[in-house]
């Protein structure tokens, strides 16, 4: 499998008037086409500065070095319009909290032919058969009474189902997600990373996967880095990550998750101590 | 937060200038070079020098004078309305914000109706029915538009009782009264730092409107509006004469604007260092 | 008991009415009753828009409802009993919310959040209390040391600014203490820290918790006993939390199996998952 995306040495420095804060602090790591790459860390670790930079949606206020090779161009030289092309039809991006990533004014229908009016040439007729596609794809019933109804009528879990739907129908190679189960219950959480899961393996679409949630990493990732003040401070293959890893932070993270999964299994166990031990 | 504010070049430049004219105006006595109400016929329209540094009006009177005396009502009578809009507006407000129910609707019922007069004309007729007297002034002015605040503040107010922290004081038992002045007033303190110097402003034009139309401060008590409307008839022969209550109008209202702006900043713990 | 409610229905009027001066209302709790022991950590547990939240503000005196009533050590909130035992009847109970953003007063530092619930101490128990002294006790009790005294919410991190809200909670020696979704918005980590922190709490000073979320590994970790809240009403009530996983109800068995745990496969366990996630 050939590799999609080269990030080397990215660097992210915000600069003010007075001082600068390095954001992200050298950042390296390739992609393959179908790999998934996890990156795990806690708010401010700049795992979202991270896959901004490389979308280039940082404004002029951030300094960013380094280099985003993705089909033998980089993607931080590239200028505006250029990168304007490239979002949305071959990278594309699902984010946190679907409930604001939807016009409120608008139908969902209208918002969905927006993207496709931008990247594909489909008359009016097309572009409805194609939204009703999608939704039906993503297992959503009633695919044409959603088509008219507005943001405020749907649940996160809906939403956030029609922004991967939307986001896959570009058929993108890449696609960045930044946090998208981190708004959604626990029920409708398990039915996204299944469809998320089958982009990966069915459509072999590559994907960067960012969370604070060491479990839904562990479910779709092949390759994690661990960041925390804009550094990776741990990098590699997810099993070894989460089960050898010896750097500090890495073990406390994954410490204090086991801790409250343990409690559930021993619960569930009926009282029957049943240890998910790191390692053994 | 005041230490903020010091840092602000505009607003320490506002306030000088603001501070300047009030000192001028309680002191007028040492600044004017002459009284005010003495005319000298003879020496009607005379140029520039240095007894009269802005020369004299029509009926003699020096200009400078007429000019610092002129800040007393001007600028001391707006403050008066502009408290007691803000203050009864304020308090309107927040009742009706925070305690919802049967007191929001009755007071909101009766800041609509207000609502519905256009205000100037308002103002006119309060005059007109009590008398012109500069203290009717006032009083039709806070009469009017204390309707205007009291809204503002009330959707202010709203958007804050909701808030948690607000939920925590209530569920912990701190007192209405507790609420109201720690927790509501800071918070909606930046918008009436706003709304308090816009409405100088508006004090300002008003008076002087009502007084150029000889409604408001009686001859020959000098105050810029009344000065502008002593001046129109000789425009041409003497523009000085309205020229300097002009500009000096434009210039006090202005900084009362930019000094809103500043304030609205400095309150805000946000904007903190920088 | 230390908190009964009984029979508590509450509905909020509808914004879109069919009628003019239509008073049709939206239900949001139908007919909800609970208990809670002395020490006790009862979960409440449900999806967002169930109605727990609202429910939650019944319990603490923040909301009226239409119907039914609480009593905290007897004493019913809403119902008839004198000035003086209601008052006593809220010095027992503390609250900490999900947003902290919104927790705090943007212009309060963090020693006059404290200091609020000291004030409420000194007035009620009519005694002078040193609040500088008192603060850095509380603040060194959530882990905090006492530079953050002058300190505004905006410079607090999530974590840190929800150990100052238990830190307020916790002032007013509360009985019960209501957690709305206390640490949804926090990090994975720092959720865990903060319910030990908690726990830690419980350990020393014997409150009674009203936990509610919409994450069941939170509730097995902190809770004795928990309760299933589906569209305003308890679809299952779970008193031992060891018999969870004998659950009755097809929404908390559903719940139950989406939980996601750690995966750390080998080649063949993939191969396996791979077609487990076809279907």
């Amino acid at each position: 499998m050939k590799t999609l995306l080269e990030v080397k040495n990215l660097s992210v420095e915000a600069k003010s008037k007075k001082s600068s804060t390095k954001l992200v602090d050298n950042i390296s790591f390739s992609l393959k086409e179908g790999e998934c790459l996890g990156i795990l860390g806690e708010s401010g670790s700049g795992k979202s500065m991270t896959c901004k930079a490389i979308m280039g949606l940082l404004d002029k206020n951030f300094q960013i070095e380094g280099s985003a090779i993705y089909e033998n161009n980089d993607l931080l030289k590239k200028n505006s319009e250029d990168m304007r092309k490239l979002r949305g039809k071959e990278i594309a991006m699902v984010l946190q909290n679907p409930m604001t990533c939807f016009d409120p004014l608008y139908p969902i229908g209208y918002q969905m032919a927006e993207t496709f009016a931008e990247h594909l040439d489909l008359n009016q007729e097309e572009i409805k058969k194609k939204s009703i596609e999608i939704l039906e794809l993503m297992q959503l019933k009633n695919a044409e009474d959603i088509l008219h109804k507005y943001p405020h009528q749907l649940s996160g879990g809906m939403l956030q189902r029609i922004m991967i739907g939307l986001a896959l129908a570009m058929e993108p190679k890449l696609l960045i997600a930044d946090e998208p189960t981190t708004a959604i219950d626990a029920v409708t959480q398990y039915e996204i990373m299944k469809e998320f899961i089958k982009i990966k393996e069915k459509y072999k679409v590559a994907i960067i996967f960012i969370s604070h949630d060491l479990s839904v990493i562990s479910k779709i990732a092949d390759n994690v880095i661990v960041m925390s003040n804009g550094k990776a401070v741990a990098q590699g293959d997810k099993n070894y990550i989460f089960s050898s890893e010896k750097e500090e932070y890495t073990k406390m993270l994954i410490e204090k998750k086991m801790a409250v999964m343990n409690r559930y299994k021993e619960i569930l166990h009926n009282g029957r101590r049943k240890v998910y031990a790191a390692g053994s | 937060m005041f230490k903020k504010l010091l840092k602000n070049k505009t607003a320490v430049f506002c306030m000088a200038l603001i501070l300047l004219l009030s000192i001028m105006g309680i002191f007028a006595p040492l600044f004017a070079p002459n009284d005010p109400y003495e005319n000298d016929i003879m020496n009607k329209f005379a140029s520039y020098s240095l007894q009269y540094p802005l020369g004299t009006d029509q009926l003699g009177r020096c200009v400078f004078s007429r000019m610092i005396y002129g800040i007393r009502p001007t600028l001391f009578l707006s403050l008066v309305t502009m408290l007691g809009t803000i203050g009864l507006g304020t308090l309107m407000g927040l009742l009706a914000g925070y305690f919802k129910g049967t007191t929001d609707e009755i007071i909101m019922r009766i800041v609509d109706m207000m609502l519905s007069f256009p205000s100037q004309i308002m103002i006119l007729a309060v005059v007109a029915l009590l008398g012109v007297d500069i203290r009717n002034v006032i009083i039709a002015n806070i009469f009017i538009k204390w309707a205007w605040y009291a809204r503002m503040i009330r959707t202010n107010v709203v958007k804050y009782t909701d808030k948690n922290f607000v939920l925590f004081s209530r569920c912990i038992g701190s007192g209405e009264r507790f609420i109201l002045i720690r927790h509501m007033i800071p918070c909606i303190a930046s918008e009436m730092a706003v709304l308090a110097t816009l409405d100088i402003g508006w004090a300002v034009l008003n008076i002087s409107t009502l007084s150029f139309l000889g409604l408001g401060v009686q001859a020959p008590v000098p105050e810029w509006g009344a000065m502008l409307n002593e001046a129109k008839n000789v425009m041409t022969t003497n523009p000085i004469q309205m020229i300097a209550p002009g500009i000096a109008v434009v210039i006090l209202v202005a900084s009362f604007n930019l000094l809103g702006d500043c304030l609205r900043d400095a309150f805000d713990p946000k904007e903190a260092q920088i | 008991m230390l908190l009964e409610a009984k029979n508590i229905f509450v509905s909020f009027k509808k914004e879109n009415q069919t009628s003019f001066f239509g008073k049709e209302r939206q239900e949001v709790v139908k007919d909800v009753s609970i208990s809670l022991k002395k020490g006790e950590c009862l979960g409440i547990i449900g999806e967002s828009g169930s109605g727990k939240s609202t429910f939650g503000k019944v319990l603490i005196g923040l909301l009226t409802p239409d119907k039914g009533d609480v009593s905290i050590n007897g004493v019913t909130l809403y119902g008839k009993s004198s000035r003086e035992e209601k008052r006593r009847v809220k010095q027992s109970v503390s609250v900490v919310f999900q947003d902290y953003t919104s927790s705090a007063n943007p212009r309060f530092r963090v020693k006059d959040i404290i200091g609020e619930s000291l004030r409420i101490i000194e007035k009620r128990e009519n005694i002078k209390v040193n609040k500088e002294k008192r603060t850095e006790e509380l603040l060194e009790l959530v882990g905090l040391n006492k530079n953050f005294m002058d300190r505004y919410p905006h410079e607090l991190s999530g974590g840190q600014l929800q150990r100052v809200c238990i830190a307020r909670a916790v002032a007013t020696n509360p009985e019960i203490i209501l957690l709305d979704e206390a640490i949804s918005s926090l990090d994975a980590s720092t959720q865990t820290q903060v319910m030990d922190l908690l726990k830690q709490l419980q350990n020393e000073f014997g409150f009674s918790y009203i936990f509610i979320t919409h994450d069941l590994p939170s509730v097995t970790y902190m809770c004795d006993r928990v309760i299933f809240f589906y569209d305003g009403k308890i679809i299952e009530q779970v008193d031992d939390i060891y018999m969870l996983s004998e659950v009755k109800s097809s929404y908390a068995a559903k719940l139950l199996h989406s939980i996601l745990e750690i995966d750390i496969q080998n080649e063949e366990q993939k191969v396996y998952a791979k077609q487990q996630s076809y279907s």
